[in-house]
């Protein structure tokens, strides 16, 4: 959780702070919807590609090591993923490896070999370009310009509600999981179990007195559903509906005619030893 | 549970989306009522949907494309139905999408299927059933937690083989098979924390604030409903 914090800081601090928010997020939908509509591992890898670049641009370079952590927790998630998909091929087709572990039944042919190293950077690519978008948007930013897109007030005001209020919880809640830890609180599985049953039931019962405190609080600055923003983010350009739309474009086409150009199965046959 | 960005076939990312909207768009129906009848429900509305966002950030891997996590969308479900819960889950699945490279936009709709809708609707069933009953808010509250814990991974292990299955043309009972016994590791003993926890919690709020429960019992088991 606390790779939120960090998020919030590295997108308040990003070089692409000033951008449209929904130019950015724009570009990005368009860029994970072509990736999962055409089936040539290329356009994933350049997807990846680009949201490296835009990430490497926003974040100056600078990672936190907390986010790259949470990068590589997701990849762990994605190579585990697509290795299920992979030992989970068609039975009508031949297959380059056949077992039994523990309960799976592994059969992996080409075809769902090479559609698990596709989906891998499907899924890689849209954690870049996700990370790409948020480090360098801040939520409240972003939710004033959803107003734009004529998405309810209430969704908007709950949206950023929630989004403070989780760093509120968030912070009880360590405060809380540290005490324990000072109290052998993890000493044993049962206490370990005691202990966070704890420290969760501690953080809602807070935020209950937090809601109550929070709404005079707001009350007595004259709340009416509208957080301001002092800096207001720019609008989406017609630049960026060009940009976006075709970039889509010339990758869907791209993709159409690039389907074959890369074999996974075959680029790690010899390594193997698969006969294809 | 969340499925990563680009697990799903385009197919199943509009089919989910399209089981997801009416849904969603109840639930927006319902909570501009609440809001506007109950402007003091606001701030709890809003830390429900923290909450949730605390407690499915807890994760761990699992071996399906997946993790494995606290769903904490029982007390949502039970204050508020299942509409307001497909909202709050769905702005907590963007949230994690973008700040925890957790979920994804393309899978919002599927995740939301899951996490917001059905695991929630048993939740609730299960809660109305055990209240009908005369269960006290301790066994209900841990009924209704462990049941829309575990219903969310059920739903999310069949999306994932439905998937296999049209993607690529593997057996859709050994996909579920497989899934469901990997999830059943890592879930079903926090699907017994997360139960245990909000019954203690639900106990706690039932002997020192009974009036809480009060907008429980205006709560349709319809998810379409928008009655406030």
């Amino acid at each position: 959780m606390s790779e939120q914090v960090e998020m919030d800081e590295l997108a308040y601090s990003s070089r692409m702070v000033n951008w449209a928010p929904l130019g950015k997020l724009l570009f990005v939908m368009c860029l994970l919807i072509v990736g999962i509509v055409t089936d040539s591992i290329l356009v994933p890898i350049i997807s990846f590609t680009i949201g490296i670049l835009l990430m490497a641009y926003s974040t100056n370079l600078k990672l936190p090591l907390l986010i790259i952590l949470a990068i590589g927790e997701a990849i762990l998630i994605m190579v585990l993923g697509s290795g299920m998909i992979s030992i989970l091929g068609d039975h009508s087709q031949p297959a380059i490896w056949e077992g039994q572990f523990l309960w799976f039944s592994i059969y992996m042919t080409e075809d769902s070999f090479n559609l698990a190293w596709l989906i891998f950077f499907r899924a890689i690519a849209g954690v870049t370009l996700m990370l790409a978008f948020a480090s360098s948007t801040p939520i409240p930013l972003l939710s004033y310009a959803l107003k734009g897109l004529r998405i309810p007030n209430e969704i908007i005001e709950l949206v950023v509600l929630i989004y403070r209020y989780a760093f509120l919880l968030l912070e009880r809640f360590l405060i809380m999981i540290d005490a324990a830890q000072c109290r052998l609180g993890y000493n044993g599985s049962m206490t370990a179990m005691k202990s966070y049953a704890g420290a969760m039931a501690g953080t809602f019962i807070f935020s209950m007195e937090l809601a109550e405190k929070s709404e005079a609080a707001l009350a007595c600055r004259n709340y009416d559903g509208t957080f301001p923003i002092f800096r207001r983010p720019a609008n989406m350009s017609v630049l960026w509906v060009i940009l976006s739309f075709g970039l889509a474009i010339g990758l869907y086409v791209f993709g159409m005619y690039t389907g074959d150009v890369i074999n996974p199965a075959k680029l790690f046959a010899p390594l193997f030893g698969w006969d294809l | 549970m969340h499925i990563m960005e680009g697990y799903l076939d385009p197919l199943w990312c509009v089919v989910w989306f399209v089981v997801m909207a009416p849904f969603f768009i109840a639930g927006v129906i319902k909570l501009r009522k609440i809001l506007a009848e109950h402007p003091e429900q606001k701030m709890t509305v809003a830390l429900s949907g923290a909450f949730i966002f605390l407690l499915s950030s807890l994760k761990l891997p699992s071996v399906t494309g997946s993790c494995s996590h606290p769903t904490g969308t029982g007390i949502a479900v039970v204050f508020y139905g299942v509409g307001v819960c497909a909202v709050l889950s769905t702005i907590v699945l963007v949230f994690q999408a973008l700040l925890l490279a957790h979920g994804g936009f393309t899978t919002l709709g599927a995740n939301c299927v899951s996490m917001g809708i059905i695991g929630p609707l048993c939740g609730l069933l299960l809660w109305r059933v055990c209240r009908g009953a005369g269960a006290g808010a301790f066994v209900s509250m841990f009924v209704a937690a462990f049941i829309a814990d575990l219903m969310t991974y059920v739903v999310t292990a069949f999306q994932m083989a439905l998937n296999i299955m049209t993607a690529g043309d593997g057996n859709f009972v050994d996909a579920l098979i497989d899934f469901l016994s990997i999830y059943a590791v890592t879930q079903i003993p926090l699907a017994i924390v997360e139960g245990i926890v909000l019954g203690m919690f639900a106990h706690y709020l039932f002997t020192s604030r009974p009036e809480i429960f009060e907008i429980t019992e205006s709560n349709k088991l319809n998810p379409l409903s928008t009655e406030a």
